[in-house]
C-alpha cells in the first residue's frame, strides 16, 4: 500500500515539476444574449478580432464582431451549456488548428478532434487557422502538373500544382466524383490530400471515407468534416482548418491537394452567422465580405518558390511566428497547395452571386452539365465552358501536342453539332467531322474511380485524334480503347516506357506508334 | 433591444433625476433593498418573469418587463456603474472566503487607489467556495489570488500532462 502511495506521489511530483503559480490575471466579460451558436458578450474591452474566448471548460468562442458596447462570438463545443450572465474569458490567442502527419488517414472535425473513433491524434504543431496567404515573393509560377487521371481534364483543362480550379455544376452531376478520382490518382505520387466536407449529410461523408478506404487512398488523406448537423460556426471554420492542415505539408516543401466540398454551403453558413451577428445583409442576403471570405481562403493555395542555398536536409521545419512561417529553411524545394473548390449551381445558373464570385477568384473552372450527365457522358464536363488559366504551362509536352489537335477538332464538332440539329442534309465532309467528334467524345469518357496514368491518356487520345477510329462503330470505341491499352501494356510495353520517359511525341515515336496501331487494328478486326 | 441595454437606459434616467434632486444615496439604498429581497435563483430570466406574473397577474407587459429588470438586479447593476462613472469612482468587487476586517479593507482600498489613480469603492462578497485568498474584479479584469484558482490551475496542469 505504501509503495502504491509513493508511486502516485512520484507521478504527481513528475507532472508538477516546473509548475509555478502566479496570481492569475484575466480579462472577462459577461454573456448578454445567446442563441443559434452565437453569443453577444459585454465587457472584453481589449479583445482582438478572431480571438478565442472560453466559456467554462469545454466551450470556445471565436470573436467575429467588435461593436461599441459588446462583441459577437461564434460558439464551438457544447453550446447549450452557455447561458446569460456566464463569465467569458479572453485567451489572447487567435484560432489555431493542430497539424501534422498524424492526421493523415483520419477523419477529424474543424478543431482537429477525431471523429473516427481511432483514438487521440498527436499533432506535430499548430498553425493559425485563418493564416495569411503567401506573398508575391514567396511564390513561383505553376510548372508541375497535378494529374487528375481523367482524360477530359488532363487533356482539355490541365491542372498545375498550386492552381485553384473550380468544379461547378448542378446537384448530382459528378462534382465530388472528380475530386475523389483526383485524390485516388495521387496514390504513390507524394501528394498529400485533404478533403473538407462542409454541410454535407453525415451518410455522404461516411460513403466518401469508405470509397477512399476501398481505393487505399485514406492513408495519404485527411478528411475534415463539418456535416449538416454541426453547429454553423464549425461549418464556417472547416475550410480554413483544412487549409491549415494542408499548408503544413506545403511549408515543408511537399505537395498538397485540397478539396472544399462545397463552398456554396460554406457561403450559406457564413450568411447565417453574419445575419445572427446582425451584420447588414447585401445581395441575396449575403454579407458584404462574402467575396473576401472565399478569396482569402483560395489565395492560400500556392506554388511556393524554391529556397536555394546551402544546407537543408528537407526535414527542417520552418520557424513559425503566430502560426506564420517567417523563415523557411534554405535548400528546400518550394511546396505547393492545389485547391479544388466545389460550387453547386441551381438549374445550371453559373451567373448567380456565389458562382461568379468563385469563378473570378479561381484559375479556371470545370463545368459539369446535367444534360450531359443524363446522356451518359462521364465525367459530364462541358469542355466549351471549362477552362484552365494556368495549367497549360504545367502540361507534359506529349499531352499538349495531342490536346492542341483535340481542342480544334472538338470546337469544330460542337459548331457542326448545333447546326446538324436543324438540318439533316449534310455534306460528306461534315458527316465525317461529326462521326469523328462522336468518337472523340466516347474516348474522353471514363468510368468513376478509374483514373489513368498520363501516358495511357496520351496513347488513348492519339488514336482518336489521328482518326484511327473512323472504321470503329461508336458503341465499340470504349472496348477498342480498353483493348488498345491492354495490347500496348502486354505486347508493346517498350512504347509506353519510351513515352513515360521522353514525355514527348517525337516524329520517330509517332511512326512507331502508327505501326503499332495498324498491327493492333488487324487483331481487333479479327 | 437587449435587457441590459434597457436597464442601462432606465438607470441613466434614474441617476439623472436623483442627481438633480440630490437623492442618489437614497435611491441606491432602495434599489439595494429590492435586490436584497430576491435570491440568486430568482435572477434567471425565466424565473423572474414567472415571479412577476404571479405577483402582478393583471399588469401590462411593459410594467412586467420593468419589474423583471428590477427583480433580476439589472437596474441596480447598471445604476451602480452609471453612478461610478459619473462620480469618477472605480467599482471594485472583492470576493473572499471570510468577511474582510476593517484593516484589510482599508489596506486594500489604499493599494487599489494607488494603483488605479482613482477613488475606489469596494463591493464585498463572501463566497466560501474560494477557500482562501481574494479575487478582485475591476471593470472586466479579474485578479485571482484565491486558493480555488490555484487548485484549478493545478488541476489543468495535471490534466494536460495526463493527456500528453
Amino acid at each position: 500500500m505504501t509503495t502504491h502511495k509513493d508511486e502516485i506521489a512520484a507521478i504527481l511530483k513528475e507532472h508538477l515539476r516546473g509548475f509555478r503559480y502566479d496570481m492569475e490575471t484575466r480579462e472577462v466579460g459577461v454573456v448578454a444574449e445567446v442563441g443559434d451558436g452565437i453569443a453577444h458578450v459585454y465587457g472584453l474591452d481589449r479583445v482582438m478580432f478572431s480571438e478565442i474566448t472560453t466559456f467554462g471548460d469545454d466551450v470556445y468562442g471565436l470573436v467575429l464582431n467588435l461593436e461599441e458596447e459588446s462583441v459577437g462570438v461564434a460558439l464551438f463545443g457544447d453550446t447549450e451549456r452557455v447561458k446569460e450572465g456566464d463569465e467569458v474569458r479572453r485567451t489572447g490567442r487567435v484560432l489555431e488548428t493542430p497539424v501534422g502527419e498524424a492526421f493523415l488517414g483520419r477523419v477529424v472535425d474543424p478543431l482537429g478532434r477525431p471523429l473516427d473513433g481511432n483514438g487521440p491524434i498527436a499533432a506535430t504543431g499548430r498553425r493559425t487557422t485563418d493564416a495569411k496567404a503567401p506573398g508575391v515573393i514567396d511564390r513561383q509560377p505553376v510548372d508541375t502538373p497535378l494529374q487528375t487521371g481523367l482524360k477530359a481534364i488532363d487533356a482539355m483543362t490541365p491542372i498545375g500544382r498550386g492552381q485553384r480550379e473550380l468544379i461547378i455544376g448542378d446537384r448530382r452531376t459528378g462534382k465530388t466524383a472528380i475530386a475523389l478520382d483526383t485524390i485516388i490518382n495521387q496514390k504513390g505520387k507524394g501528394v498529400y490530400c485533404v478533403y473538407v466536407a462542409i454541410g454535407q449529410k453525415a451518410s455522404t461523408v461516411a460513403r466518401i471515407v469508405d470509397t477512399l478506404v476501398r481505393h487505399d487512398a485514406l492513408s495519404y488523406t485527411i478528411v475534415v468534416a463539418a456535416d449538416a448537423h454541426s453547429p454553423t460556426p464549425m461549418q464556417y471554420l472547416a475550410p480554413y482548418a483544412g487549409c491549415a492542415m494542408a499548408e503544413y505539408f506545403m511549408h515543408r516543401g511537399e505537395d498538397a491537394f485540397i478539396v472544399y466540398d462545397d463552398l456554396s454551403k460554406h457561403a450559406v453558413a457564413y450568411r447565417e452567422i453574419a445575419l445572427l451577428l446582425r451584420r447588414p445583409p447585401g445581395r441575396e442576403a449575403y454579407p458584404g465580405d462574402i467575396f473576401y471570405t472565399h478569396s482569402r481562403l483560395l489565395e492560400r493555395a500556392a506554388r511556393l518558390a524554391d529556397r536555394p542555398g546551402e544546407g537543408g536536409s528537407g526535414e527542417e521545419m520552418p520557424e513559425f511566428e503566430n502560426g506564420h512561417a517567417v523563415t523557411l529553411p534554405r535548400g528546400v524545394h518550394g511546396g505547393s497547395l492545389t485547391a479544388f473548390p466545389i460550387i453547386e449551381t441551381k438549374a445550371g445558373d453559373i451567373t448567380s452571386y456565389i458562382p461568379t464570385n468563385v469563378i473570378s477568384i479561381t484559375d479556371g473552372q470545370i463545368y459539369l452539365e446535367t444534360n450531359l450527365f443524363n446522356q451518359g457522358v462521364r465525367p459530364a464536363i462541358n469542355v466549351g465552358y471549362s477552362v484552365s488559366r494556368v495549367g497549360g504551362a504545367a502540361q507534359i509536352r506529349a499531352m499538349s501536342q495531342i490536346a492542341g489537335e483535340l481542342r480544334l477538332e472538338l470546337s469544330q464538332y460542337r459548331e457542326l453539332e448545333a447546326f446538324a440539329e436543324f438540318s439533316s442534309d449534310l455534306d460528306e465532309e461534315s458527316k465525317a467531322q461529326l462521326a469523328r467528334g462522336d468518337r472523340l467524345m466516347q474516348v474522353l469518357g471514363q468510368g468513376q474511380y478509374q483514373p489513368m496514368p498520363v501516358e495511357d491518356q496520351v496513347l488513348s487520345l492519339y488514336v482518336a485524334v489521328k482518326n484511327h477510329l473512323a472504321d470503329v462503330a461508336v458503341s465499340a470505341v470504349r472496348r477498342f480503347e480498353e483493348e488498345w491499352l491492354r495490347y500496348l501494356h502486354e505486347k508493346r510495353e517498350d512504347l509506353v516506357r519510351e513515352l513515360r520517359e521522353a514525355k514527348e511525341l517525337t516524329p520517330e515515336f509517332r511512326s512507331k506508334l502508327e505501326l503499332a496501331v495498324s498491327e493492333f487494328k488487324k487483331r481487333f478486326g479479327a | 433591444m437587449r435587457s441590459r441595454d434597457v436597464a442601462r437606459k432606465i438607470a441613466e434616467d434614474l441617476y439623472a433625476l436623483a442627481a438633480a434632486e440630490k437623492t442618489t444615496d437614497a435611491l441606491e439604498r432602495e434599489l439595494r433593498q429590492i435586490a436584497a429581497s430576491t435570491d440568486e435563483t430568482s435572477r434567471s430570466e425565466g424565473r423572474a418573469a414567472q415571479l412577476v406574473k404571479t405577483a402582478f397577474p393583471d399588469a401590462s407587459d411593459g410594467f412586467r418587463h420593468l419589474m423583471g429588470l428590477l427583480v433580476r438586479d439589472l437596474v441596480l447593476g447598471e445604476f451602480l456603474s452609471v453612478r461610478a462613472e459619473a462620480e469618477g469612482i472605480a467599482r471594485v468587487r472583492v470576493v473572499t472566503a471570510q468577511p474582510l476586517s476593517g484593516d484589510e479593507r482599508k489596506h486594500l482600498t489604499e493599494k487599489l487607489e494607488h494603483a488605479l489613480k482613482v477613488r475606489v469603492k469596494l463591493e464585498e462578497n463572501v463566497d466560501p467556495a474560494v477557500l482562501a485568498g481574494a479575487r478582485i474584479e475591476i471593470e472586466g479584469r479579474t485578479l485571482d489570488g484565491t486558493l480555488k484558482a490555484r487548485l484549478d490551475q493545478l488541476h489543468r496542469t495535471l490534466g494536460q500532462s495526463g493527456e500528453a
